[in-house]
């Protein structure tokens, strides 16, 4: 009833439709769009390119930006770079990595200055120049969207979805 | 057959390349400065006129900030903050009860009065990133009002500011009230790393928790330990201090160590021992923070005059009066848990005179002198920020142990609030009371009788 020759090309349109029924990637679901979107809304702590350190884990990166680690292992200062303490990039990175909500911030800052301790890390105006000036300045460290990073500066550690993690 | 061989070439070319082709994302647009949107005449468009004018900005902002960096240097990075001024005042309204106990004969005031706390000053400056210096001033209106209880053989005593204002225009018979500066600590630093800075100057003794967190708007309670009170350590000294402190994970392991005068009468040593001492902690944070340190100090005090015994030859002898040694050993924990904090230290300090050189009590007349000793001193404090309006409820407890003629030992409990304004700004509330015992050894024999009192104290704080 059937000729060779129309189980063949029966068999050859069959193997033809077969790519389209396997995915394009191994393992690919929509959760790589959200993967790529979540990396998107990541703050990134960044540095200098000669910073010391190639990845700071969340206990370090309270410890600078406590201020209670001022030096490197190369025993030179190091720069962290803060923003206003309303700046909603500043009230996310205290939330997680300080452990703190503003008023605590505002309120450890001030406890430190009576008792004659530490100087908050200098405040900056917005991420851009945050960039610009852990570029350009040895020993830098500051945070900025995701969005923003270039060449210019290391990234060290990612804030994601409310937790610190590896760059 | 040359059929199917077609229909199977095709499907290799269109199926292999549909596998393979990787995962690309979405590219991102093209920058900015790169596209130019061209109207219909040829020239730009407003669209891309801005898109031109926004990377002309960004560029600016970036020239800036490079010039900024270069003029601020990599030494000195917060070059324009080399000087900074700030502090903290509180005011307020207290009230001390004595019952007529003994506790009248330090008590200036029974009545309800308003009252002129702190007003401490820092002059903060950092010249450069390693050197640095601290002076703590806090401006006073004493010795204005100080006074000396009376006796049957001396009488009252209290010291008087007033002064005619002589340079005033107003003819110099207006009068006005001179005060006094309080030199908290003024010292010099050089910063090598984070594990070691040296100060040299007059310093905070760095001791258990109160005389490190030291100004109202850091500390917790009005109510201070008697520790500090009494001076169960010298809460300032002159001398040299190093201290530092290593990060390892979640735990900050610090230290400090001094060298100094120690206690004196006036502002030089007049011997030649030291004090020495130090504090050691170890700091956990994990969302809560714990500390938890021991402190530690080891001196002889000396009291001594100098007197002409002659003229021809002029020989002068230096006698000295009083002299003991001293040992004084604390442990003290700090946690602080979301809302909640929590305060304790236990002190303990040995007294050991030089035979004939002892103290005389204070107050008790001629002929009374104070034996060797030790002296305990333990606290306790629990506070807990609630939701609203800023409350936050604190309990103070404390027991010392120091015998003296008032008693061998007091007793307190000290509830109060504070109202959290804001960071700056706070309102504390506390009342004391407090219960002297003759013999604390045996309490329940103890007789308080009298031997009490109590404390009302609103203070309004702000820090600035």
């Amino acid at each position: 009833m059937f000729s060779r020759r129309s189980w063949v090309s029966a068999a050859g349109a069959g193997l033809m439709l077969l790519p389209s029924l396997v995915p394009m990637r191994a393992g690919a679901t929509d959760g790589g769009a959200a993967s790529v979107a979540a990396e998107a809304d990541d703050i990134v702590v960044v540095t200098h390119r000669l910073f010391p350190s190639k990845a700071i884990d969340a206990a370090r990166l309270e410890a600078i930006f406590s201020a209670i680690e001022r030096s490197g292992a190369n025993g030179k200062p190091i720069i962290a770079f803060n923003y206003a303490p309303e700046d909603k990039l500043r009230v996310e990175f205290d939330r997680v990595v300080l452990h703190m909500t503003p008023e605590q911030v505002s309120r450890y800052w001030i406890d430190q200055r009576i008792r004659g301790g530490q100087r908050a890390p200098r405040q900056v105006s917005d991420p851009v120049l945050v960039l610009r000036l852990v570029g350009k300045l040895p020993g830098a460290i500051g945070y900025i969207p995701n969005r923003l990073v270039d060449d210019t500066v290391s990234v060290v550690a990612r804030i994601r979805a409310g937790k610190v993690i590896s760059p | 057959m040359r059929t199917a061989t077609t229909v199977l070439g095709l499907w290799l070319v269109v199926g292999t390349r549909a596998i393979a082709a990787p995962d690309v994302p979405t590219p991102s647009p093209a920058p900015a400065a790169a596209q130019t949107s061209v109207a219909a005449d040829g020239g730009p468009t407003t669209a891309g006129l801005q898109r031109q004018l926004d990377a002309l900005k960004k560029d600016l902002d970036a020239q800036r900030a490079a010039t900024e960096a270069a003029l601020s240097g990599s030494d000195s990075p917060e070059k324009e903050q080399m000087l900074r001024l700030y502090g903290f005042a509180d005011m307020g309204l207290q009230r001390i009860t004595s019952n007529g106990s003994r506790i009248d004969v330090i008590i200036p005031s029974r009545a309800t009065t308003f009252a002129v706390g702190n007003i401490n000053l820092y002059i903060d400056a950092q010249p450069t990133d390693k050197w640095s210096a601290l002076i703590e001033t806090r401006l006073t209106n004493y010795p204005d009002g100080a006074d000396q209880v009376g006796t049957q053989t001396s009488p009252y005593q209290r010291v008087d500011t007033t002064i005619y204002d002589i340079n005033s225009t107003t003819g110099g018979w207006g009068t006005v009230k001179y005060g006094a500066i309080i030199l908290e600590r003024a010292y010099l630093q050089y910063r090598y790393n984070d594990v070691l800075a040296v100060r040299m100057g007059q310093f905070l003794t760095p001791f258990g928790i109160w005389n490190i967190d030291h100004g109202t708007p850091t500390l917790i309670s009005l109510a201070l330990p008697q520790a500090q009170v009494i001076g169960m350590y010298p809460t300032h000294q002159v001398g040299v201090q190093i201290l530092g402190s290593t990060v390892h994970g979640p735990w900050e392991l610090g230290y400090y160590a001094t060298i100094s005068n120690g206690r004196t009468v006036g502002q030089l040593d007049l011997t030649d021992d030291k004090m020495t001492g130090g504090r050691v902690y170890a700091q956990f944070r994990r969302g809560w923070r714990g500390t938890f340190g021991l402190s530690a100090l080891a001196g002889r005090f000396s009291d001594q005059n100098r007197v002409i015994r002659t003229f021809l030859p002029l020989v002068v002898d230096r006698t000295e009066l009083i002299a003991y040694n001293e040992q004084v050993a604390g442990a003290d924990v700090a946690i602080d848990a979301g809302n909640l904090r929590l305060r304790s230290e236990v002190i303990h300090r040995r007294v050991v005179y030089d035979p004939g050189k002892r103290e005389t009590v204070v107050g008790a007349g001629p002929g009374f002198y104070v034996p060797d000793h030790l002296e305990t001193n333990w606290y306790g404090l629990g506070a807990y920020q609630l939701r609203w309006w800023g409350l936050e409820p604190f309990l103070y407890a404390e027991v010392l142990r120091f015998p003296q003629y008032l008693g061998t030992g007091v007793i307190m409990f000290a509830p109060g609030f504070n109202i959290h304004f804001n960071a700056a700004a706070q309102l504390k509330l506390q009342y004391e009371k407090f219960f002297l015992y003759e013999d604390l050894d045996h309490l329940r024999q103890g007789n308080s009788a009298g031997n009490d009192g109590s404390i009302y104290m609103l203070r309004l704080v702000l820090a600035f």
